[in-house]
């Protein structure tokens, strides 16, 4: 089953649940009005003859209701409804999932394209990491708001990654990623720019961006540094926009998912429903209803347990102010204060992460990624 | 007079039987009414679906009713048929 085409085929197997339904419960229906009908009265013999009978008809009303029209008949009928209807959503989510992939496609073949020129593409080059002196000054991440508050001042291709001590004493990583910040289509040193946004949506499993790569080193970097690195450290991979994309293509690909132990992955205002990330990693993504950039892939996120997705307000998605970093900082710190129970979803995934949240910061490590 | 008495025992297995169907399509609905996606169009399929089980929990109940009042009819139309032997008179 294709990413992009699950939605349809969730819903053909739903509508043939509702049809088996249909037909389950109008075969009972069908039975029980049968031995109703056949169900004699009781004989006018004795002297509670009247009695008897008047509880015979009053039950024989009863069990038409029952299995009648107004009843189990009429389920089946209403059932089968819902069948019917599931159906003709299947249908439509099929056109509007065509034209999904016709679209990721129609962008990969001009991206593609575009590269004879030289346009949105990486031509073969590799991530470059340099070390730089971070600045962001150590601080627990006391809540999910301060966890996308990280993505802050990360210009020039800085890519942060805090080392946080466990409760065993062990190490947890917190890899921030930040988002597209060049908008040329020509690809320049910078990775973080309008060829990594086309080549994170449009890319082959596998096929890692320079900038996600970079990521990546940044984090081996870090952990080789720290000399404190273990095996089943978890590790968090958060980012704003295009480094939401980023955080989710790397928790979706194998190589870096056999050398990482990512338990989560935070984005806010990124697209990343296309993204196959498995169910082991639990995600929370944030988007602002207003803001167009979480929509640009055309697909809603995976509504599963390890799944969460926080959409904060309503109207159409016209609002380009609504896509910044620090409203995005703002929605989760207000996630994160509200009271229990409002916001469902968050305080389930801030306890899965709770060998990130509250802990000590150990180490601090930036890079500068180049291409 | 037994044979009435059978008949009512009838309706209430039958109906007994036809709540337990009902109750099993209600869970199985439950179980499928978890799709993959969020968004409008997948809370208007959990609506819908809700509504169906919200129906056939209904129907169980009423089910349950009928079954029970099958049962305790079948047993007074037997007492009144014993009854009738006792007293010599032809049911």
């Amino acid at each position: 089953m294709s990413r992009v085409g699950v939605r349809s085929e969730a819903l053909r197997t739903a509508a043939a649940v509702a049809g088996r339904a249909a037909d389950e419960v109008r075969g009972a229906a069908s039975a029980l009005l049968v031995v109703t009908t056949r169900c004699r009265p009781p004989p006018t013999a004795g002297a509670d003859t009247v009695r008897l009978l008047a509880r015979w008809v009053r039950l024989q009303e009863a069990a038409g209701a029952a299995a009648g029209a107004g009843g189990l008949a009429g389920e089946a009928v209403a059932l089968d409804g819902l069948a019917a209807r599931l159906c003709l959503t299947a249908r439509a989510y099929e056109g509007v999932e065509a034209g999904v992939a016709a679209v990721m496609a129609a962008v990969a073949r001009a991206s593609d394209l575009a590269g004879h020129v030289g346009w949105l593409t990486e031509g073969g080059s590799t991530a470059q990491v340099r070390a730089v002196a971070p600045t962001w000054s150590p601080g627990a991440f006391d809540d999910v708001g301060d966890l996308v508050a990280a993505g802050e001042h990360l210009e020039g291709g800085r890519v942060r990654v805090v080392e946080v001590t466990t409760a065993g004493e062990g190490s947890a990583w917190v890899v921030v990623v930040p988002g597209t910040q060049h908008w040329s289509p020509a690809p320049g040193t910078n990775p973080f720019d309008l060829t990594t946004d086309i080549r994170a949506v449009t890319g082959r499993d596998g096929d890692l961006t320079v900038a996600a790569a970079g990521v990546a080193s940044a984090l081996e970097r870090a952990r080789a540094t720290s000399g404190r690195s273990g095996d089943g450290d978890p590790v968090l991979l958060v980012g704003h926009s295009q480094g939401g994309i980023l955080a989710a293509a790397l928790a979706s690909e194998r190589g870096f998912l056999r050398r990482h132990h990512v338990t989560h992955v935070l984005t806010t205002g990124a697209p990343v429903g296309l993204l196959p990330v498995p169910e082991t990693v639990r995600v929370l993504s944030v988007e602002h209803a207003d803001d167009l950039v979480p929509a640009l892939d055309l697909t809603p996120n995976p509504a599963r347990s390890s799944w969460v997705t926080l959409r904060a307000g309503t109207g159409p998605p016209l609002d380009t102010r609504r896509h910044a970093l620090a409203e995005y900082v703002a929605t989760t710190r207000a996630a994160g204060e509200a009271p229990l129970g409002t916001v469902p979803g968050v305080p389930g995934w801030r306890v899965g992460a709770g060998a990130f949240l509250g802990r000590p910061v150990r180490s601090v490590t930036e890079v500068v990624v180049t291409r | 007079m037994d044979g009435v008495g059978d008949d009512l025992d009838r309706v209430a297995l039958w109906a007994l039987r036809a709540g337990e169907v009902a109750e099993a399509q209600r869970a199985a609905l439950g179980r499928y009414a978890l799709v993959w996606w969020t968004g409008e169009a997948a809370e208007r399929y959990w609506r819908h679906v809700e509504q169906r089980r919200v129906a056939l929990a209904q129907c169980v109940e009423d089910l349950a009713v009928v079954a029970d009042s099958a049962a305790t009819l079948a047993e007074a139309v037997r007492a009144e048929a014993r009854l009738l032997r006792a007293l010599g008179v032809p049911s």
